[in-house]
């Protein structure tokens, strides 16, 4: 599969402190890619650098074949690249479509291309009967979805989104990320800045988690799988030493015990949750349940993230 | 440089422009005032007060670098808004991400403020010559407009002066983040501008020779590169995104 995105060794200091460091990550044609990071982490950065926005203070990246740190060549990206800021920033004087057609100019698409787009998204996004209004009269969702067509109206090849739905009402960010998952369908790459973990579990081919470096790089699920490993729950009434002591026998390593609940992290469940169960009965123990809970995302992040 | 995408920057600009209604007002307005309200009161003093001609002459002409002063100062409100609003509305950080460079965008905040200035301004000066002319002639003997004196005034110093207004609005926007205070600071630029009327008044420097009012427009021309310089190194696109507040 061919990269969009070659990121090596990408580093911004502002005033000798660090916003990202280190960073390396690929993004292949046709991905949905998460980053995911607190607060600070760097992600908008990291954005402003792949959109020849602002210059690395060392590393390279590349975008399509252009280099982000050459002249002509941030030319050609920030032409491949539609931008959904965190900011809508949009003319809130001027119509839908006056902003919608300024932006498409400025982005050398041809007036053809930019009325066909700009009529096909207003419609996916329930705006094309809003054409006409003033954008300062609209909501913050409707104002979003303005700023996602925007993004749009000259058909790039990368959709670049910081936070696409942040600060959006329930209903307002599933429509976003229902046209997200469309454009998906439709193979466009897109990058993804988000701190909301489960929308970037719903969407992401690939995640990374930030937090000035590079923390971990995988699927969702591998990240899950890797990170955390499989645990087992077992409730047990009246739990004692003899019963722990029993299990750490079988399974010496990763037993947390609340009340009566026993976590057991393992690499095989289905190997081992078995000789367990036969463990603690041994000991005396009465199970009540025996159950398999896998780590969340959440978990992964807060893991790495705190780490 | 695509003067193209300059010019599509300056379109949009001009159609938010046209939304501030009050900007507008105040653009229009203030030449027309004043080529009404000059006239009327050099009208006023040749005719009630029985001044000699080669006062009224005078008169006319000194006041003539009004149009000078109004220059300078009118495109600071609009470049002002140009970059403020932007600021205000978070609008620079989609236009930048865009493949323009920054020097085409602010060649497009240029002509945005420069186009509804001349005009205001030329027709402002059109309605001064006119007025004047109709109100003075009977007195003067004859018709005291067009000559080489408003002449220079009119292709060489307002041009110029615009530029100047406009280049300082914008060098000063970067730096304060509400309009108020753009035009607050601006106002201050212009006072080397009222030191000269001061001076011409007090007959320490004429205002009404043409050599002076061309190393007038000279230094203003001078004025305008320094601070176009200091405009275009404020305008750079990192500095906007990671210093602009």
């Amino acid at each position: 599969m061919s990269t969009i995105i070659e990121a090596h060794n990408l580093t911004k200091k502002y005033n000798g402190n660090t916003a990202v460091e280190d960073l390396s990550f690929d993004i292949n044609k046709g991905e949905v890619f998460g980053l995911l990071g607190p607060n600070g982490a760097g992600k908008t950065t990291t954005i402003r650098m792949l959109c020849c926005l602002i210059s690395p203070s060392s590393g390279t990246a590349k975008v399509g074949d252009y280099d982000v740190t050459d002249i002509n060549g941030s030319m050609k990206i920030r032409k491949m690249i539609g931008l959904v800021p965190d900011n809508v920033g949009l003319y809130e004087s001027l119509s839908v479509v006056k902003n919608l057609e300024f932006f498409g100019r400025m982005y050398e698409a041809p007036m053809q291309v930019i009325k066909e787009n700009i009529e096909k998204y207003l419609k996916m996004l329930d705006l094309w009967n809003n054409r006409d209004q003033a954008v300062g009269t609209f909501s913050k969702g409707m104002k979003q979805k303005v700023a996602v067509v925007r993004a749009l109206v000259h058909d790039p090849d990368l959709l670049i989104m910081d936070e696409p739905t942040a600060n959006l009402d329930p209903e307002a960010a599933k429509t976003i990320r229902e046209v997200i998952l469309d454009l998906k369908k439709d193979n466009r790459t897109i990058m993804l800045n988000t701190h909301n973990l489960d929308e970037a579990q719903r969407i992401c081919d690939r995640i990374g988690i930030l937090k000035t470096k590079l923390l971990a790089i995988d699927t969702p699920a591998s990240l899950e799988r890797t990170m955390y490993g499989r645990k087992t729950e077992i409730i047990v009434e009246n739990i004692n030493e003899s019963i722990v002591n029993a299990v750490k026998l079988e399974h010496p390593l990763n037993i947390e015990i609340n009340g009566d609940k026993m976590m057991i992290e393992m690499k095989d469940p289905d190997r081992d949750t078995p000789s367990i169960v036969s463990s603690i009965t041994a000991a005396g123990g009465r199970i009540k349940s025996v159950s398999e809970t896998r780590a969340s995302l959440e978990d992964v992040y807060l893991k790495l993230v705190k780490e | 440089m695509r003067l193209w995408k300059s010019w599509i920057v300056a379109k949009k600009d001009l159609a938010v422009l046209k939304r501030r209604k009050t900007l507008m007002a105040s653009i229009i307005a203030a030449p027309v005032l004043l080529g009404t309200a000059l006239p009327v009161l050099v009208s006023y003093v040749a005719v009630r007060k029985s001044a000699p001609p080669s006062f009224v002459a005078e008169l006319l002409a000194s006041f003539s670098f009004f149009f000078i002063i109004i220059s300078a100062l009118l495109p600071l409100y609009i470049s002002s808004y140009g970059i403020v609003g932007e600021k205000v509305e978070r609008s620079l950080e989609p236009l930048l991400a865009t493949p323009t460079s920054d020097g085409e965008i602010l060649v497009g905040k240029y002509i945005s403020s420069f186009l509804p200035m001349i005009l205001s301004i030329y027709f402002g000066l059109a309605l001064f010559m006119i007025l004047a002319d109709v109100m003075t002639s009977h007195v003067l003997g004859y018709a005291f407009y067009p000559n080489w004196n408003i002449g220079i005034i009119l292709f060489i110093g307002v041009p110029l002066a615009i530029m100047y207004g406009t280049s300082f609005g914008i060098f000063i926007s970067a730096k304060v983040n509400n309009v108020q205070t753009a035009y607050q600071i601006g106002a201050a630029s212009l006072i080397p501008f009222y030191i000269l009327y001061i001076m011409g008044e007090a007959n320490l420097v004429s205002l009404t020779t043409n050599t002076n009012l061309l190393i007038i427009s000279l230094g203003i021309f001078i004025a305008v590169l320094i601070v176009y310089y200091l405009s275009k190194a404020t305008f750079n696109r990192e500095r906007i995104l990671t210093e602009w507040k």
